[in-house]
């Protein structure tokens, strides 16, 4: 789960590391009344959960009131990518003298949190590591213990910052670690973190991205998450589904075989209108949400159905034919393949229960090929 | 032989009173794998399917002899559980368990550090020693014994592959999932150090995916150690940089984890990849003559 900006600054505030003034906006009507708050020269921010907002126009900076009234009407209602922008942040334009950047992320292969700290910021840090590797230094951080002074030490000396700001800086570091270490996140970054003119620390862009598995314990967190209804019937059933922009349905059990499943697809041709995992395990509601997903689109030629799983293909195999009762009208091909535990049961429920335009397969690579031909057959 | 598990092997499943717990003590039981027990905090003294349940591992080791352990408790309490495994000295413990926080994930790793347990998981499918023994997800139908040592990050995958050479004549000394978690335990570099003192092993096949840099630390390990081949399967080549395709660690970030940085690290180590999942039984026959 992606915070919005202003949620991750929220958190910042709360933790002490320090934020620029900001005022957040749904309405032009609040300028009006509030825009004193933040001065005359502002930076006009679209609050969406992507990367790369300020290259698709969401970032806009104003140097007078008309100016920021006019970016800010711009940006309202406004879309960037397949996001509408209902929230914009006006901040404070800050005199910047240096940027930084700063995380905190989990290390998957050591499987420890790791400080990232660059003395370039502003840009992402992947381009950093490829252009000026030398400006990134990295610490692996104990969560037994969690970060300790003189690792900070440590970063900072290899570094080359000024000497006045190693106070500040510590704080911060140890602040970012907190909240990292206490919301469950993947990634808590500053990027930049800005020198202001005047020598402040100020976190004027900030990331977080929380992990999924975690909600359980993190409530208040997720309350924040807005989602799409798509998003919703998925999370709500346990399963995994991506909506791409091809043709075919597709549902797999286990997401390597999804994966491979998709791969499949390319390989012969084809183009996959979705990644769906229906989990290798026993899930009840897995597979009839998932075929409630691809029946209500109306963008598909066909639908792939291919697995191996270990679990129970009797269940399986009813929730398929459930779905199919429920519309009667659909009347695309469905190719499927379905094997493992419980196979012949599984076989037996759809031979007592015939649909027309579905085909079965036994064979792997036969089925993703029969899928992608019958996707490009004309229905009349 | 086999590796990690084989006939003699004990096991005891943590939350045997639970859906998964329950079905799986059936069903693993039914092939044959010796299981001597199951944990479930107060509910010690029933039985289930005929097999003891205890309050805590502790108390179930005074009674029977415990090599394994499997993990059948829900996301959110599945730390408790592994670390009262680790506590016990299971020398082998396994953790289909989906949906386990990161942060527990990697408390249980620090853990596991200190320890001689060795852990499959979190997000296995199991393992299987064809013939003798297995725990998990895995239907057992689909592998028989034989020369080819499977090591996947993917459980289904695992079956079809197992299912494909099996029916191609080819059976195989173990298989197992490593997990499809971001962060796990055995890994494939493990995997291969294992597959390689196993005499009955003749060929080792990799299922990789998109993600993480296990494949390119792996294809190095390879390179240096493995004198048995190795053949590899990598899943996720048409996946969009950044998106997660339902193992959450099967996501690419910028270059690294993309399919061609690992396609290209099995390449520098003379290690074939195929283009598809069934081309996988003809490539390990074709190399079973060669060998002979």
């Amino acid at each position: 789960m992606r915070l919005l900006e202003f949620q991750v600054k929220e958190i910042f505030n709360e933790y002490g590391i320090p934020v620029p003034k900001a005022l957040l906006v749904e309405n032009l009507s609040a300028l009006d009344t509030d825009a004193a708050l933040i001065g005359d020269k502002a930076v006009i921010k679209a609050q969406v959960p992507m990367g790369g907002r300020g290259k698709a126009g969401g970032i806009k900076i104003g140097r007078t009131n008309q100016e920021i009234k006019s970016h800010t009407s711009t940006l309202l209602g406004s879309k960037l990518k397949e996001y509408l922008v209902s929230m914009v942040l006006i901040e404070e334009l800050l005199e910047v003298s240096a940027e930084y950047y700063l995380a905190i992320i989990t290390n998957d292969q050591m499987g420890l949190p790791e400080i990232i700290f660059g003395t370039l910021g502003g840009v992402e840090i992947e381009q950093t590591a490829e252009q000026f590797p030398d400006a990134i230094h990295r610490k692996m951080i104990d969560p037994l213990y969690g970060v300790q002074p003189y690792e900070i030490s440590d970063l900072l000396v290899s570094s080359v910052i000024p000497d006045r700001l190693w106070p500040q800086m510590n704080g911060i570091i140890q602040n970012l670690y907190k909240i990292y270490w206490e919301t469950d996140s993947q990634l808590a970054e500053i990027n930049p973190l800005v020198v202001t003119s005047s020598g402040e620390l100020i976190a004027a862009d900030g990331k977080m991205i929380i992990d999924d598995n975690a909600l359980f314990r993190q409530k208040s967190l997720a309350e924040k998450r807005t989602m799409q209804s798509y998003e919703k019937t998925a999370e709500d059933a346990h399963i995994n589904y991506i909506p791409l922009s091809g043709d075919i349905g597709m549902m797999g059990t286990g997401a390597g075989m999804a994966m491979a499943n998709l791969d499949q697809v390319a390989h012969f041709g084809g183009n996959p209108a979705n990644f769906m995992d229906v989990g290798p395990a026993i899930n009840i509601h897995g597979v009839r949400a998932g075929m409630e997903l691809l029946l209500s689109r109306a963008d598909l030629k066909a639908i792939l159905i291919s697995g191996y799983t270990g679990s129970r293909l009797d269940i399986f195999a009813q929730d398929v034919v459930d779905a199919l009762k429920d519309h009667p009208e659909f009347n695309i091909p469905i190719v499927i393949r379905l094997q493992g535990r419980n196979e012949e049961i599984g076989r037996k429920i759809f031979e007592e229960n015939p649909f027309k335009n579905i085909y079965f397969c036994d064979d792997f690579d036969k089925a993703a090929e029969l899928a992608v031909r019958l996707s490009r057959q004309v229905i009349v | 032989m086999s590796i990690l598990v084989n006939k003699d092997t004990c096991l005891i499943i943590q939350g045997i009173t639970g859906k998964y717990g329950e079905f799986y003590c059936q069903a693993n039981g039914e092939y044959g794998t010796k299981i001597v027990g199951g944990t479930s905090p107060g509910k010690g003294g029933q039985e289930v399917h005929g097999i003891p349940v205890y309050n805590s591992l502790k108390e179930a080791q005074r009674r029977t002899r415990i090599d394994a352990s499997i993990v059948w408790v829900p996301g959110p309490f599945a730390k408790i559980a592994v670390f009262e495994a680790i506590d016990a000295e299971i020398g082998l413990i396994i953790c289909p368990v989906d949906g386990i926080p990161v942060k527990d994930s990697m408390l249980i790793m620090r853990k596991l550090k200190d320890s001689k347990s060795i852990l499959i998981g979190p997000n296995t499918p199991g393992i299987i020693t064809p013939g003798q023994f297995v725990a998990g997800f895995m239907p057992p139908h689909a592998f028989s014994p034989g020369p080819v040592g499977i090591a996947s990050r993917s459980g289904t995958l695992t079956y079809q592959i197992g299912s494909l050479l099996t029916k191609a004549g080819v059976g195989q000394s173990t298989s197992l999932g490593i997990g499809g978690d971001p962060i796990v335990g055995f890994n494939f570099i493990q995997a291969l150090q294992e597959f390689e003192a196993d005499t009955d092993t003749k060929i080792i096949i990799l299922i990789c995916e998109i993600g993480g840099s296990q494949e390119e630390m792996a294809a190095d390990f390879i390179k240096k150690n493995i004198s048995k081949p190795v053949l590899c399967f990598i899943g996720g080549r048409m996946a969009q940089n950044g998106t997660r395709m339902g193992h959450a660690g099967a996501i690419i970030s910028g270059k690294y984890g993309s399919f061609e940085s690992k396609l290209k690290a099995f390449k520098d180590a003379d290690v074939p990849v195929a283009e598809l999942l069934t081309e996988l039984p003809d490539m390990v026959i074709n190399m079973l003559n060669r060998k002979r």
